[in-house]
């Protein structure tokens, strides 16, 4: 068995993937070459500091696959058009909004004629006519009618 | 897909640990990676084994993570190194430990394709063929990087 023939097994010979006639012939030709003894236990070293995952890594990936499973949207292919319908929706509000939105000057209008008192009326909890003489109410009257 | 998980996690986090150098980048990049892979379980046609389509996915992850973080990656290894050295004196043992710790930190310093070859091939035993796939070459030049990078390392660890 040559060197190269044999350096290519020499990953599975570390391994303990080697059986049979297979490993035989391997271990023999090591036990006989200083290159490839040398290979072997460079070899050796780098199997036995394989590095090994953080404990816990498996189980943290399966919690985050689950959660990202129970996501409810995930692509872009239902979010374009759910995006445009509220858009949509949107717009439509607004513009109904502004149709129907009083202008200040309708509402200063409005307001003053809301707060327009009649016979009774209370302005801030108190009767606004209560201190009025019989003679200043029918004045004031007489300017309303005019 | 919990087995899945069990069954492929670790070369996932090996292969982003061998190109981003850092533990915990590469245990982020290994989650992603997961993730990624199982939302795009429909687009997988088969056509390579489900390891090495999941591998390839994990260095395109790792490659993606440290774009993110705007580093190259790190020369130490912060990995605790699993050295088995049983069965000799606890000054052999010690010594043992820390030339597998230093030819462990010597594939760190190996050229990407090369680290890759070296750790998928010695670590997860991938053929050259899968390796050839993952890391965007032909067969033959998977084998041809993994020989240079044994042959580095020996250079690299000469007593």
């Amino acid at each position: 068995m040559v060197c190269e023939d044999t350096k290519a097994l020499l990953p599975r010979l570390v391994r303990g993937e080697l059986v049979g006639e297979e490993h035989g012939r391997v271990e023999t030709h090591v036990s006989t070459c200083g290159d490839c003894g040398d290979e072997v236990a460079l070899l050796e070293q780098l199997w036995a500091t394989r590095p090994s995952p953080p404990e816990g890594l498996a189980a943290e990936i399966k919690e985050a696959l689950a959660r990202d499973r129970t996501r409810p949207h995930r692509s872009l292919g239902w979010r374009l058009p759910a995006a445009a319908a509220a858009v949509l929706a949107l717009g439509t509000a607004v513009l109904w909004q502004q149709s129907t939105q009083t202008r200040p000057s309708q509402l200063a209008q409005e307001s003053f004629l809301m707060v327009w008192p009649g016979d009774g009326a209370f302005v801030a909890g108190e009767p606004m006519f209560a201190d009025l003489s019989e003679e200043e109410l029918a004045i004031l009257l007489e300017e309303l009618g005019g | 897909m919990d087995l899945l998980v069990e069954r492929h996690h670790a070369i996932v986090f090996r292969t982003c640990l061998a190109i981003v150098g850092d533990a915990d980048l590469a245990a982020d990049a290994s989650q992603d990676c997961l993730i990624k892979a199982f939302r795009a379980l429909g687009r997988y046609r088969g056509d390579a084994s489900f390891r090495t389509w999941l591998v390839a996915i994990a260095g395109n992850e790792a490659r993606g993570h440290l774009r993110k973080i705007g580093r190259r990656r790190e020369s130490s290894l912060d990995v605790t190194p699993a050295v088995s050295a049983r069965g000799h004196d606890p000054a052999t043992e010690a010594v043992l430990r820390a030339e597998a710790a230093r030819a462990r930190r010597a594939v760190q310093t190996l050229p990407p394709k090369q680290r890759l070859a070296v750790t998928l091939r010695i670590d997860d035993g991938l053929s050259f063929r899968e390796i050839g796939e993952i890391i965007g070459s032909s067969e033959g030049a998977a084998r041809v990087n993994y020989h240079h990078g044994i042959r580095r390392l020996r250079d690299l660890l000469k007593p």
